[in-house]
């Protein structure tokens, strides 16, 4: 008989998530609505606001999140619908697992390199002439547009591991437990602000968030990246389907 | 095939009446594993099962490559072996029947010849 | 031909209800297995563990000599079609037959196409809005397709009419006639299975009730009709799985089949024979309560 190897079954898991629009047709609407809808406004607010001096109060808007939380639902949608033995399938829980994270890295990429190249267009056209950004922020645009990308993809990679390990949790533990679990999280988040502000008060904690490079915010932003695709491997490693 | 007896005997006994009636003569091959089990929709296991049992019989007998073929003699040697349980198998309920109803003997063999004739 | 599953004290506790409870039995290779009883009986449970899915409470699970559970070497030889098995929403047939071709190493496109078609599945309807009968075809579908060695059918034929079941069973058959695997199929609808079926495990209450041949089960059981008196001469010591009365008249059903000279005294005594189809038989002996059958097979 044919011998199935863990690389192509791997493989398996990982195209699993692109049968469906869900990763990327979805979010690709959501991408160039959220866009087409903030440069609307941006037009609108051009077109009554004429004492405007576009070079001189410039418009952001943040309509390059849009797609990030449509990618952190999709990911929970993915989370709950295609568990190792969905659709009638046999994947064991890491092959599972490695798949669908490979997945979420591909959509990852995928979404920094869109967010560059919508950053690079906003900074070519000038805003589209009336100095309207949604991507070129000018923090993330800082340490130049390659930067920009990688925050993007981690970000994108957060959010998406996020609404996974969530539903993970949920799978595990059952609705009351998760939502403890959650309420332990925030509680001990705001505890460390609040230890943090306590010691070196708000100004303090501000001027950290401040002085952070985009650079030092991607490094940030891989220590929960982490901690989650660890989490969610540790919750479905035992979890059982239905 | 009839719930509640063995399916593997009812293969065999089937096989057996159609060699008695002359419907597979002796030396002709026998019907396959395959060809008996998507006929009668059963577990082709099954239905080796019971051409085995006419094997082990001497009824049917293998030749490699070809398939089941029916011995030379297994027609005789099955009239033999029903003639054996005739009696029991057809006479015994009837005989009961007929005591049951009542019917002296002379006038149960009466009507046996009749019919015969 | 060689086990392919073999299963020692199994159990499966959920909170302190036992969905299994102290199971042994092994399944041949290469056979065509029935996995029967009531439901509740821990038929899925059993299936959903053998499949590595959820995970024993007690016990161990052997499949191809192996631990199933998280083991690649084995997994992919694996098919459980789940009674309700779940889909991606938004999916539409094709997308659940290309995911199950990329996961299964054997799966055969040809095969799935013809049952397409045989089964009339309609490809370009999203699986939640297909008929219940329609996604019973899907993962019927699956589990023949994929031509996993060791493929689980629970409860399959849902939804399905008379000709579409039958339209399973054949295909089930020619295909498994071509190429031999494990097969168990979980199923109410047992005179419907019992041509298919060689072996039988039947459970109660998370317990082996019976694990035997179909083919010797069917002769262990058998009904007698006529006067109580003569039916008690004939049977003796055997169980009483059922008694009914009509008058003078009883129809009993007893476990244990009858020899030749008990054949004869039957009828002398004028008491009709009549044999107990696997349906019945699994119907009275899953109402019996307590004993087993290795119980019953002593008396």
């Amino acid at each position: 008989m044919a011998k199935a190897s863990t690389l192509s079954r791997t493989y398996a898991a990982f195209r699993l998530q692109f049968l469906t629009p869900n990763l990327v047709i979805v979010p690709g609407i959501v991408f160039v609505f959220g866009w087409a809808v903030a440069l609307g406004i941006f037009f609108w607010v051009d077109g009554v606001a004429t004492d405007r001096d576009p070079v001189a109060e410039p418009m952001f808007a943040g309509g390059s999140q849009a797609p990030l939380w449509c990618l952190a639902f999709m990911a929970a949608y993915v989370g709950s619908h295609t568990f190792p033995f969905s659709q009638a399938l046999s994947f064991s829980r890491k092959v599972f697992l490695a798949g669908t994270l490979a997945a979420f890295a591909a959509v990852s990429v995928g979404f920094g390199v869109a967010f560059v190249l919508a950053a690079w267009t906003e900074e070519l056209t000038n805003g589209f002439g009336i100095h309207g950004y949604n991507f070129a922020i000018p923090y993330l645009t800082s340490q130049g547009l390659g930067v920009t990308g990688f925050v993007a993809a981690a970000a994108c990679w957060f959010v998406m591991l996020l609404g996974f390990t969530i539903v993970m949790l949920y799978k595990r533990l059952g609705l009351t437990n998760t939502w403890l679990v959650i309420i332990a999280v925030i509680v001990v988040i705001l505890a460390a602000v609040l230890l943090t502000v306590t010691n070196v008060g708000w100004s303090g904690l501000w001027g950290w968030f401040g002085g952070l490079t985009p650079m030092a915010l991607l490094g940030w932003l891989m220590v929960p990246a982490v901690v989650l695709t660890l989490a969610s491997y540790a919750l479905i490693r035992r979890a059982s389907p239905v | 095939m009839e719930e509640g007896r063995a399916l593997f005997v009812q293969i065999a006994e089937q096989i057996e009446d159609s060699i008695l009636d002359g419907s597979l003569g002796e030396g002709e091959r026998a019907p396959s594993t395959n060809e008996l089990a998507s006929f009668h929709r059963i577990n082709p296991a099954t239905a080796a099962k019971g051409i085995n049992l006419l094997v082990d019989r001497g009824i049917l007998v293998k030749r490699r490559g070809l398939g089941m073929f029916v011995a030379e003699g297994a027609h005789e040697q099955l009239r033999t072996s029903r003639r054996e349980t005739f009696a029991e198998q057809y006479l015994d309920p009837m005989l009961a029947e007929a005591r049951a109803l009542g019917l002296d003997m002379d006038a149960v063999i009466d009507m046996v010849r009749r019919r015969a004739t | 031909m060689g086990t392919a599953i073999e299963v020692k004290n199994l159990s499966r506790r959920h909170r302190s209800v036992a969905a299994l409870d102290d199971v042994t039995v092994s399944f041949e290779a290469n056979t065509i297995h029935g996995l029967l009883g009531r439901n509740g009986a821990g038929k899925t449970s059993l299936m959903s563990i053998i499949a590595g899915q959820d995970w024993p409470s007690e016990g161990e699970v052997r499949v191809f000599g192996q631990r199933p559970h998280e083991n690649e070497a084995v997994l992919p030889r694996m098919c459980f079609v789940r009674e309700d098995q779940k889909y991606m929403d938004d999916a539409k047939p094709g997308h659940v037959f290309t995911a199950a071709s990329l996961a299964y190493p054997n799966w055969d496109a040809d095969l799935a196409q013809r049952l397409i078609e045989d089964f009339h599945l309609p490809m370009k309807t999203k699986i939640n809005k297909l008929s219940r009968g329609q996604r019973s075809a899907v993962a019927v579908i699956i589990g023949l397709a994929c031509r996993a060695n060791i493929t689980f059918f629970d409860e399959p034929y849902i939804g399905l009419d008379a000709a579409a079941r039958q339209l399973f069973y054949d295909r089930l058959l020619e295909d498994y006639a071509e190429n031999p695997r494990t097969i168990v199929v979980s199923s109410h609808l047992i005179d419907e299975i019992a041509p298919l079926i060689e072996h039988i495990v039947l459970l109660d209450r998370g317990r082996v009730l019976v694990d035997e041949s179909a083919d010797e089960l069917r002769e262990r059981a058998v009904t007698l009709i006529g006067r109580w008196d003569h039916v008690q001469d004939v049977i003796g010591g055997r169980e009483i799985l059922r008694r009914e009365e009509l008058g003078r008249l009883v129809r009993v059903t007893v476990l244990g089949g009858l020899g030749a000279d008990e054949q004869a005294r039957a009828r002398e005594l004028d008491l009709d024979i009549a044999p107990v189809s696997l349906q019945q038989l699994v119907v009275h002996l899953s109402a019996r309560q307590g004993a087993t059958l290795e119980t019953a097979k002593e008396a």
